[in-house]
Order: structure tokens, then sequence, then C-alpha cells
């Protein structure tokens, strides 16, 4: 049986198109997926935005749906001065949405289960948010690792506590989706290697697997929303310092 | 949930055993030499998607969805001025009814005092008519009475001349006249 870590291989699919600091770039099958995503996402969306109608239609309303989401989102997490992300945040949710459910699909592949990709997505928000935050409190943003009313005796426990956890942020925002969407395909590789392997019975484990396909879909959904608004959250504490 | 605690469970043992696991059983993520590639297309697919986002979906549809709302306010105000309207409209017509009924009945009562006064006027005419009358007809009775009375003088004194030529043989009717006279004078009360 092959291992059920096999699916998350990057192949190349092409010879190397370009150099790019001596490392070669060729078209891979998460690049297919991640060019897909971004195909199937704008194809969809730009439908939807199309005609711009009084009622909308099916697609009209998903996407009116998704864009009204995210802009709850900013507007109950971020607040003021949310509204200049809200093209990146929906970008982002969009992205990580598609290329999460595109994974679901039998021969998918999933870019989301690659710690390359969630960390240096959760990199770009984490060093963005820090330089948004700098610049807008200059050395005040500081304050941020001080909880404001806290007695004075604390800052050595407290300051280093919050500079972990601060620090800890792109780990946390990166290894959440990542794990959980490596979990998920090795579990349902998993049982699909147990349906094979029992026969007759293989129709216990295969019941099993229509079930966590399931709750796979949902966690699919689930992890882009909140990869999402952890980094409005993120984004709000650098624009009004808690 | 059995199916959540295997996920769990899968999941705490990929996190724990992750660094050693991963060399381990070879996890591919873990492959550095794959990153560069990986990174490269993220960034190309993430900007296009953002391009595309940015600059032609969301200002689209936020179009969309102001106008929409625009156009529900709109209406909802335009809802809003007919049914105030409509409720002056009606205050108006309340009032319009209220003073046409004080005019009607101010005119039922006008036209009732002017009957009365009218009927009160005819019957004091009449009445005054007949006390006309009635007096005109008292006059004459009396008129009569008193010519019938001295009548009565007159014919008392052929009457006792007659019976007294009767009797005596004559009569001075002159003496006669004289003696009725006083006989009436003093049977009268």
């Amino acid at each position: 049986m092959a291992s059920p870590l096999e699916q998350f291989a990057i192949q190349d699919l092409t010879a190397p198109l370009f150099n790019i600091g001596g490392h070669h770039i060729a078209v891979t099958n998460s690049a297919i997926f991640m060019m897909s995503a971004v195909v199937l996402s704008s194809g969809l969306l730009l439908a939807g935005a199309g005609k711009g109608a009084m009622i909308p239609g099916r697609i009209q309303a998903m996407a009116e749906l998704f864009y009204e989401f995210i802009a709850n989102m900013i507007r109950d997490n971020v607040g003021s001065g949310g509204k200049k992300f809200f093209p990146f945040i929906f970008t982002l949710f969009i992205f990580t949405l598609f290329g999460n459910i595109l994974g679901m699909l039998p021969y998918g592949y999933t870019f989301t289960s690659q710690i390359a990709v969630t960390f240096f997505m959760a990199m770009v928000v984490f060093l963005g948010v820090t330089l948004i935050g700098l610049f807008k409190h200059g050395l005040h943003f500081f304050s941020l690792f001080f909880p404001h009313g806290a007695p004075l005796f604390t800052a050595p426990i407290l300051i280093p506590i919050e500079l972990v956890s601060y620090l800890s942020r792109p780990i946390s925002l990166s290894v959440r989706l990542f794990a959980n969407m490596t979990v998920g395909h090795v579990l349902l590789k998993v049982l699909a290697g147990f349906v094979v392997a029992l026969g007759f019975f293989g129709f216990v484990p295969l019941v099993v697997l229509v079930a966590i396909t399931a709750l796979e879909l949902l966690v699919a959904l689930l992890q882009a929303y909140i990869f999402t608004i952890l980094c409005c959250i993120y984004l709000n504490d650098a624009l009004h310092l808690h | 949930m059995p199916v959540q605690a295997l996920r769990i469970s899968v999941a705490a043992a990929a996190l724990i055993g992750l660094p050693f696991a991963a060399q381990a059983a070879g996890m591919p993520q873990f492959d550095l030499t794959k990153f560069p590639t990986q990174i490269f297309w993220l960034v190309v697919c993430f900007a296009v998607l953002y391009f595309l986002m940015a600059k032609a979906v969301l200002p689209k549809i936020g179009a969309t969805i102001e106008s929409r709302e625009h156009k529900i306010q709109a209406d909802l105000d335009a809802a809003q001025k007919a049914n105030d309207a409509a409720r002056a409209a009606g205050v108006e017509q309340d009032k319009a009814l209220a003073e046409a009924r004080g005019q009607a009945s101010g005119l039922i009562r006008e036209a009732s005092e002017a009957a009365a006064a009218q009927t009160s006027a005819k019957l004091h005419e009449v009445s005054d008519r007949l006390g006309v009358e009635i007096a005109a007809a008292e006059k004459r009775i009396g008129e009569q009475r008193t010519q019938t009375l001295a009548g009565l003088g007159s014919m008392s004194t052929e009457i006792a001349t007659a019976v007294l030529g009767k009797l005596v043989g004559s009569a001075d009717p002159a003496q006669v006249a004289r003696a009725v006279d006083e006989a009436a004078k003093a049977g009268k009360p």
C-alpha cells in the first residue's frame, strides 16, 4: 500500500520554466490547483458580479453572499480602518476556501496542506500587520505587549509571554490550516486503504469514509473561515492596539 | 463523536511527532527544496486573484449592493410619503365631513326655526282676524239686543194701551208709555 503521505508530494509536471535564485521553477501539481482555484473562483465571482442585477440570480446571490460575509467579518472584527484591507482579506478567504474545497475532489491536490504555502501566507499577514501597526502607532505599538492596566511589577513576566504569543502567531496560524488539511487527507487515505483491504467488510469503513468526507468538507470551510478571521483579529490588534 | 476523536488523535499525533515523523516518514511538506516553487506559484496566483478581486469583482458587487440598498431605501421613503399623504387626506376628509355636518345641522335648525316662526305668525294672524270677527259679531249682537230691547218698550206700551183700551175704553198712549217705562225701570234690578 502506498504511503498516505504520498499524496502531498510536489511533482513537476513540466520541464523547469526558469530559475529564480538557483531554484528551478516548473509547473507543479500544486501550481495547477492554485491556478484552478484562481480561475474557478474569479470565473464564478466575475459571473456573479457581471450583470449587477437588482434582483440577483443564483450565482450573483452567491457572490454577494461572499462579499457581505467578508464585509461583515471586517466590520465586526476590524472596525474603522478595516475597509482598506477588504480586497486582501477577501482574496485570502476565497483563495484558502477554494484551495481547501478543490482538495476534496477525487484526484485533487490540496495546496493548503503545504506548510510552505500556509506559512508564507501567515508570514505575509504577520509582517504586514506588524508593519501597519508600527507605521500607524510608532513606538506606541509596543504597548501591545503589555496589557493596559496591569500592575507594573508584572511586566517582567507579562512582556515575554505577550511577546512569545505574538511571535508564535504566524506559526499557529499556518500550522492550524496545514495540519487540519493534512490530517483530514491522511485520514481519508488510510480509511480508503481499509475499504480495499477488508474486502467484503470494507463497507464498514466506507460508511465512515462518507461521513468523514462530509466532515472534511465542513473542516475545509471552517478552516478557511478561521484563517481569515484570525487575520482580521491580528489586523484589528495592529490598528487599534487591543 | 468517535469521528472527531479519531481526527483529533491523528492531528495530535501528527503535531507532536511532526519534526521527527516528518523526517522519518519523509513528509513531502517538509521537503525544503520544494518550497521556492510553491512560494513562487502562490505569489503569482494570489497576486492575479487579488488584482481580479480588487479591480473587477469587488467594486462591481459593492456598487450593486449599494444601488440596491439605495433603491430599497428610496422605495421605503416613497411608501412612507404616500402613507403620510393618505393619512393627511384622511384627516382633511374627517374635517370636511365634520364641517359639512355642522353646516347641515345649522341649516336644519334655521329651517325649523323659520317654520316655527311662520306657523306662529300665521296663528297670530288667524287669531287676530278671528278676534276682529268676534268683536264685530258681538257688536252686532249688542246692537240687535238694544234694538230688540228698545222695540220691547214700545211693544209693551202698545200692548198695554191695547189692553187698557179694551178694559177701560180709552187710554192715553203717552201716559201708558210713561207708566211702562217706570214699571220697566222698577222691574230692573
